[in-house]
């Protein structure tokens, strides 16, 4: 490894306190350096989450076979709580997956340059977070084997699905953005995985990426191409990442149930998902950051700019808990007082208050400019943020179901083995994932950092042209 | 489809003669039956299941076999040569009976390719008007039973039947008169069994036939005997009756004789007009949900209560021997006092249309008690009916007995009383006593404790597979017909093993009952017709017993009600005849262990009754495990608190905790019988009460047991409904404005289907609950799914207490699924599984569902049911009681009440084909049919002038949760009470 750089200030804003990029160098050094996660051999640690993640994705396997083969009714669901675990994983799991949007989609079409070093991580996390959601509507199914009854195709029967139920409109709007995403992240892969091909040493891996590459060389043409693509489903996603939790939130706002009907959830839930997907970037960031030692190129500022906006969007949900029981309150209708009510002292109450704590009270950490930029404070606000998250979609669904309109239906649930599983499960899946992804798929946009630093040493000889000659002038 | 269309033109009378045999028949006539015409169109009418008894084939061939000493087997022909009258699809009813306590009801059975599939009431007979209850519907599960006896055994080892029959014959070979035989019976008001016991005694003077029966322990026939003279019954007159007090009777149950008392009961309760019913008791009952003024004592207390109302009747009617009754004896307490008052001059004020009704648990004093009051409110008599059972019900019976195998006196024991080893006292020791017996024969549907200690055990033929006859309380006969070949090879009727000892056995039971009967007929009319005209219509005409008017002996009742103890102090023991499994024999029945309790809403289970002071006194709390000791006999039991349960008593109802038996069954609930003592069979002092560890976790359908202020299940006092004083009711009257315009119809639309369900009308005695479960093909889901929350009945009663925990004013509201006119459900599913109908149902289609569940979640009323498990599985057996007209669901579908859409549709199809429109009350709901009080009525809401239009726009009507602009259909009606404050 050569000399690193000499550090000098990367920009003139006072405002950045921390350098996106630590230090710099060769562009070789550079892709050498971000893809030696994927040459060079694994630790023992990393066998052993590997380990640990496929052991439970077995146990997924084991919970989806049970599920399959007595049915439904393997989970703890009764009626009146027709939904549960099988929801809240499922909105949960795709709340996690718009950060991955966020970052790539949103941040690019802002120009936000720090994104470049963890975009691919978190679109990769988007995708398994996306797989994982993918599974529950599914298994949540009494006969998931007439799934396909959900999808307008032309069936000889000339039945359609029935337009008016958000689930229909779930469908479409969870594939659509799982296609967006597959594409988006495949396609801002793509030079980077030229690169990886052309520093390959086996040739199976070679072949393998080469052929993922898509016979990308690198000219200007397809650079051309590339960033116009790139910035086109760009513009496609930003709008999915609004619209995909809006229509999750539509399978409750539509119902007229007493704590699901409202007009705050669409907003509410868009600024949960994000939170979430926030945090869930953060909890793989952070350690993999470690692991991985990408100090020199996910630094301090990306930590800084991850923990502002799970701040921000941490006040949007405390926002959204607020005006929920405020608008229950101001109805003036018992069913939807108490249906408020019995969030705050029913039989879910410590699930409701634990939700408040971590999702309202830990984000206020990171009004600290310290703390935003300590990597174990994030990460432990991070994991009790997604905690937060999966307990709100919990109380969300389970609490309005157990007590609605005749009290006479009204009985709690409680998981059974099988919930837990497939709840801890889809995390092993998911863990999976992601560890493969960091062995196989370059985890840092390659090309993106070489053009930031290339961005960087210009707009710093800028920046130094003209001090030197306002220097000169004095 | 209504049954009485298809009782009449009667099976046989319209068409072929009968006959008996294919012998016979050639004998009789050559050549002049009227065959099946060549060329018609349609099979000639007329047919009954007697097409299949007459092609019994008699066989006589088998006279030479050695060891056969029964009458030989008649054979019921396959369909695969159906007779020409039957048309596949084409269900057939079949007038039969049910018998429970020894008397029967009429119930119509619908035949379906042979198979009974539904049974419903007989509206000719008068105990049933029609209407059914839990255990007569219920009772169709227990003939498919794929848990009964199958095998003679000996010793516990199979054996054949021949081996049986040779025992008994070498035992009817006795000489000893029958000193060693003896008869263990349930008293029956059969007259076959009356005259088959009576040849028995006959011919072996010596025998002895012991009555048992753990529910009529005589205490009301030594009452009547006492104040009457002889073992009369009392008969009310419900429908005059404008003062009603049951002391501890809970009439209203579905029990015998219930269908009629809540059905004349509650007719004479219909606004504007309502009589009123004051009802002291222990333990919250229908009859007590249900009273206008209920005092609530413990049961040794009700004797004192009764005296003192005797007292204040006398003291206002002037009667001076009645009211010297006040002067000895404790204090009543305040309320006590006040209830008596209030009682004693609503019913002077009424005179004779005024009622005093005794339940079985009070002593006979208090029953004699009861007879004079409502002798000194009427013309100084009781209007009676003699009692028909025979042997007469005698507790002491059953001692004597167990004496007499102690002693070894005993050595030929036929049982043919359900489980008496399960069911007799505690300190009885039956069981011990059996096995010292040679031959003690059981006769039972199921292997249980009584089978374990006798030397046979002989599996029986289900009511519904064997000829008998039987008489309901009012004396109406009744010949109960097969409905089916025996389903098992082995099976005997209990008849015929007592006709081995009569010698009757090569007569086949069909042959000794058309005997039985043959005098009853009047001479101008032919046997034959007669037979068959009682066959169609489920009854025997001029068989009701006479009316008598016998007066009442006032001294020696005053002399008995003056000897009665004191109340007891302290904890008292309650037992209580179940609502569902009665005293255990239909534990082995899941639709009845799966039906929840009326009042606990508990399933599967039975539980200890503890009012709330006494719980919060002895620290309890639902679930907690107690250790009731009584006389050195414990059971352990969890406790479950019921508001309105008098403080300090323990009520344990009796039939559960089986420890053999069928699995069903077995280890459900705990033994209460194990505290039960001859001399105290219904209410005992001195149970000690002990926590024991641990909890348990009780099935409960209903879980949350307060309305929460919510307008759900109304009522009001009539007083203040007739000053229109509840302004309230109109929000819930008026259809809320809509956006949407309504569901589009395709076709001039016409019937608008609708219900009315009226809560005043509603007992809450869950006959409807079954009705639906027969009738639809709900499957039963076993405890631990009922726990879970996932139950499977489309019809489900709530029930709410109102207002104060300890003396609660509850409601029972039957709710199914209320048709929407704008149902949530409809546009939340995603596949267009559940839809409108141009008639205004809400449809399920079953093979469109996916089971996402949604539309459940959005139902407020939460009347869709989800098959969360594959819950219909099960064996041929379980298959043969399906209704073939409704869908059987498999797994991961939803379901719910489709107001009998086949009903509707069968009804269609008859209209279309006879070329009119379906008739007004042509299509009658399953629940419908079976309520005894007429509260739930279906009908066409585009004829102004059918009963539902008219319930529709009755006042008291009113839409549940109105305010979501749902529609419903189902309207409930306001309950109406009439508490005395009003009159007063």
């Amino acid at each position: 490894m050569s000399e690193p750089l000499p550090l000098a200030p990367v920009l003139a804003d006072p405002l950045v306190v921390h350098p996106l990029l630590e230090e710099r160098r060769t562009d070789a050094q550079l892709g050498e350096a971000l893809l030696r996660p994927v040459l060079t051999k694994p630790g023992l640690g990393y066998w052993a989450l590997v380990g640990l993640c496929a052991a439970l994705t077995a146990l997924l396997c084991v919970a989806i076979t049970v599920t399959l083969v007595t049915g439904v009714g393997a989970w703890g669901n009764n009626i009146p709580v027709a939904w549960a675990f099988g929801i809240i994983n499922f909105v949960w799991w795709i709340g996690i997956g718009h950060a991955g949007t966020l970052i790539s989609a949103i941040l690019l079409l802002f120009g936000m340059k720090w994104r470049s070093s963890v975009n691919r991580m978190a679109e990769a996390m988007t995708l398994f977070a996306l797989v994982c959601a993918a599974l529950f509507p599914l298994l949540h199914l009494g006969r998931p084997w007439k799934f396909y009854y959900l999808f307008p195709y032309p069936s000889s029967l000339r039945m359609w699905p029935q337009f008016r139920s958000p689930l229909t409109w779930d469908v479409v709007a969870v594939t659509t953005y799982l296609t967006v995403s597959v594409l988006f992240w495949y396609l801002g892969m793509l030079p980077d995985l030229a690169t990886a091909r052309d520093t390959a040493k086996q040739g199976w891996r070679r072949r393998v990426w080469g052929l993922l590459s898509l016979g990308w060389r690198g000219s200007a043409r397809h650079w051309r191409h590339w960033r116009t693509g790139y910035l086109l489903l760009a513009g496609l996603a930003t709008p999915l990442v609004v619209s995909v939790h809006t229509i999750v939130s539509f399978d409750f706002a539509v119902a007229q149930l007493p704590g699901w009907h409202s007009t705050i959830f669409p907003p509410y839930f868009v600024a949960g998902a994000i939170f979430s997907g926030l945090a869930m970037v953060l909890s793989l960031l952070v350690p993999a950051r470690r692991a991985l030692k990408l100090h020199a190129v996910v630094t301090q500022a990306h930590l800084d700019a991850l923990a502002r906006l799970l701040l921000v969007s941490g006040l949007f949900v405390a926002y959204g808990y607020v005006q929920e029981h405020f608008f229950g309150w101001y109805s003036g209708d018992p069913y939807e007082m108490h249906a408020m009510e019995i969030l705050r002292t029913g039989p879910y109450a410590p699930a409701f208050w634990l939700v408040f704590t971590c999702n309202v009270l830990v984000p206020q950490l990171f009004w600290s400019a310290r703390l935003r930029t300590n990597p174990a404070v994030l990460w432990a606000a991070a994991l009790l943020v997604n905690v937060g998250m999966w307990m709100e979609r919990f109380i969300i669904i389970v609490s309005p179901l157990s007590e609605d309109f005749l009290p006479s239906s009204w009985r709690h649930y409680a998981p059974t083995w099988v919930d837990l599983s497939l709840l801890s499960g889809t995390l092993g899946l998911f863990g999976l994932g992601f560890l493969l992804f960091l062995r196989f798929l370059p985890p840092i946009p390659i090309s993106e950092v070489k053009a930031l630093q290339h961005e960087l040493a210009a707009s710093e000889a800028f920046a130094s042209d003209v001090s030197t000659r306002e220097g000169g002038g004095r | 489809m209504p049954p009485l269309t298809d009782r009449y033109p009667l099976p046989v009378l319209g068409g072929p003669e009968p006959w008996r045999s294919l012998e016979a028949r050639a004998q009789e006539e050559e050549g002049t039956s009227p065959e099946f015409p060549p060329g018609a169109e349609a099979a000639p009418r007329g047919v009954s299941r007697r097409a299949l008894l007459e092609l019994a084939a008699f066989g006589t061939a088998v006279s030479g076999l050695a060891g056969c000493f029964r009458a030989p087997n008649e054979k019921v022909l396959p369909y695969s040569r159906p007779p020409p009258e039957f048309t596949p699809g084409v269900p057939h009813h079949y007038a039969t009976g049910f018998v429970l306590d020894g008397y029967v009801r009429g119930v119509l059975a619908r035949s379906q390719e042979g198979r009974p599939t539904l049974v419903s009431g007989n509206p000719s007979h008068p105990e049933s008007l029609g209407a059914a209850g839990a255990h007569e519907q219920a009772s169709l599960l227990g003939l498919y039973d794929p848990h009964r006896a199958r095998a003679v055994r000996h010793r516990d080892v199979p054996t054949s039947l021949a081996r049986l029959f040779e025992m008994l014959r070498r035992r009817a070979a006795r000489t000893d008169g029958g000193a060693g035989l003896r008869l263990l019976v349930e008293p029956s008001a059969s007259p076959l069994w009356a005259r088959t016991c009576a040849q028995l005694l006959e011919r072996f003077p010596e025998a002895r036939v012991v009555p048992f029966s753990s529910t009529d322990t005589g205490q009301a026939e030594a009452g009547a005997r006492l104040a009457l003279g002889r073992p009369l019954r009392a008969i009310p007159d419900w429908r005059a009756a404008r003062a009603v007090v049951s002391l501890d009777d809970d009439f209203l149950s579905t029990a015998v004789g219930g269908l009629r008392a809540s059905r004349e009961f509650i007719a004479a309760r219909m606004p504007p007009e309502l009589n009123r019913l004051w009802v002291v008791e222990s333990r919250l009952s229908l009859t007590g949900a249900f009273a206008d003024e209920r005092l609530r004592a413990r049961p040794s207390r009700v004797p004192l209560i009764a005296r003192g109302l005797a007292a204040e009747v006398g003291r206002v009617l002037g009667r001076e021997d009645l009211a010297t009754l006040a002067g000895s004896g404790p204090d009543l307490s305040t309320a006590e006092r006040r209830w008596v008052e209030g009682a004693a001059r609503n019913l002077a004020g009424h005179g004779a249309r005024s009622w005093v009704a005794v339940g079985e648990a009070q002593p006979p004093a208090v029953h004699a008690l009861a007879h004079l009051l409502n002798a000194a409110l009427g013309d100084g008599t009781v209007r009676c009916v003699e009692r028909v059972l025979v042997p007469p019900p005698d507790a002491g019976a059953l001692s004597s007995l167990v004496e007499d195998l102690q002693a070894g006196r005993v050595d030929t024991l036929l049982i043919t009383a359900w489980n008496p080893v399960f069911r007799a006292p505690t300190d009885v020791p039956l069981g011990a006593a059996l096995e010292r017996v040679e031959d003690a024969v059981y006769c039972a549907l199921h292997e249980d404790e009584t089978s374990a200690r006798v030397s046979w055990s002989v599996p029986t033929t289900h009511p519904y597979e064997s000829w008998e006859d039987g008489r309901a309380m009012d004396g109406t006969a009744t010949v109960l017909q097969p409905l089916i070949a025996p389903l098992l090879d082995s099976a005997v009727s209990p008849l015929e093993l007592v006709a081995a000892f009569t010698g009757a056995l090569a007569t086949p039971p069909y042959a000794r009952l058309r005997a039985q009967w043959r005098a009853h007929v009047p001479p101008p009319e032919s046997f034959e017709d007669a037979w068959e005209r009682w066959l169609a219509e489920g009854i025997i005409p001029g068989t009701r017993l006479p009316e008598l008017r016998v007066p009442v002996d006032a001294s020696a009742v005053l002399a008995a009600v003056r000897r009665l103890p004191s109340p007891d102090e302290g904890l008292e023991l309650h037992f209580v005849t179940d609502t569902k499994v009665h005293d255990g024999r239909f534990g082995a029945n899941p639709w009845l262990q799966e039906l929840p309790d009326p009042v606990t809403q508990l399933t599967w289970d039975n539980a200890v009754w503890v009012s709330p002071a006494t719980a919060s006194r002895l620290a309890l709390s639902r679930g907690a495990r107690v250790r009731l000791e009584l006389r050195g006999r414990a059971v352990e039991a969890p406790v479950l608190v019921v508001p309105g349960q008098a403080d300090d008593t323990l009520t344990v109802p009796l039939g559960y905790g089986q420890r053999l038996g069928s699995p069903v069954s077995r280890g459900v609930g705990f033994d209460a019988q194990a505290l039960r003592f001859q001399d105290a069979p219904w209410f005992a002092p001195g149970v000690r009460l002990s926590r024991v560890e641990g909890h348990h976790d009780f099935a409960l359908t209903q879980e949350h047991w307060r309305m929460e202020g919510r307008p759900v299940a109304l009522q009001t006092t009539a007083a203040r409904f007739a000053a229109r004083d509840d302004s309230g009711l109109e929000r819930l009257q008026a259809p809320q404005a809509h956006l949407y315009p309504p569901t589009p119809t395709h076709a001039e639309v016409r019937h608008r289907w609708g219900m009315a369900i009226d809560l005043h009308r509603c007992t809450g005695c869950s006959a409807c609950v079954v009705a639906c479960q027969a009738e639809n093909n709900i499957p039963a889901v076993g405890k631990d799914q009922v726990r879970r929350g996932r139950e499977m009945h489309w019809l489900r009663i709530d029930r709410y207490f109102q207002g104060d925990e300890h003396e609660p004013s509850v409601i029972t509201q039957p709710l199914m699924c209320v048709h929407c006119e704008y149902a949530p459900c409809e546009y939340v599913c995603p596949v267009a599984a559940t839809v409108h109908s141009d008639e205004g149902l809400n449809q399920m289609v079953y093979n469109r569902c996916v089971g996402t569940r949604y539309c459940s979640n959005n139902c407020p009323y939460k009347v869709r049911r989800f098959n969360y498990l594959e819950y219909n599985r099960g064996g041929p057996l379980d298959r043969m009681y399906r209704n073939p007209q409704v869908t059987v669901r498999s797994r991961g579908v939803m379901e719910k009440c489709t107001y009998c859409v086949q009903r509707i549709e069968g009804a269609r199809i008859t209209a279309r084909v006879e070329g009119r429109d379906i008739r007004q009350g042509e299509v009658r709901t399953a629940c419908q049919q079976a309520c005894p009080t007429g509260a739930i009525v279906f009908g066409d809401l585009e004829r102004p002038e059918d009963p539902v239009s008219q319930l529709h726009r009755d006042p008291r009507h009113y839409a549940l949760l109105n305010h979501l602009g749902t529609q419903p259909r189902t309207v409930h009606l306001i309950r109406l009470k009439n508490p005395w404050e009003d009159a007063g």
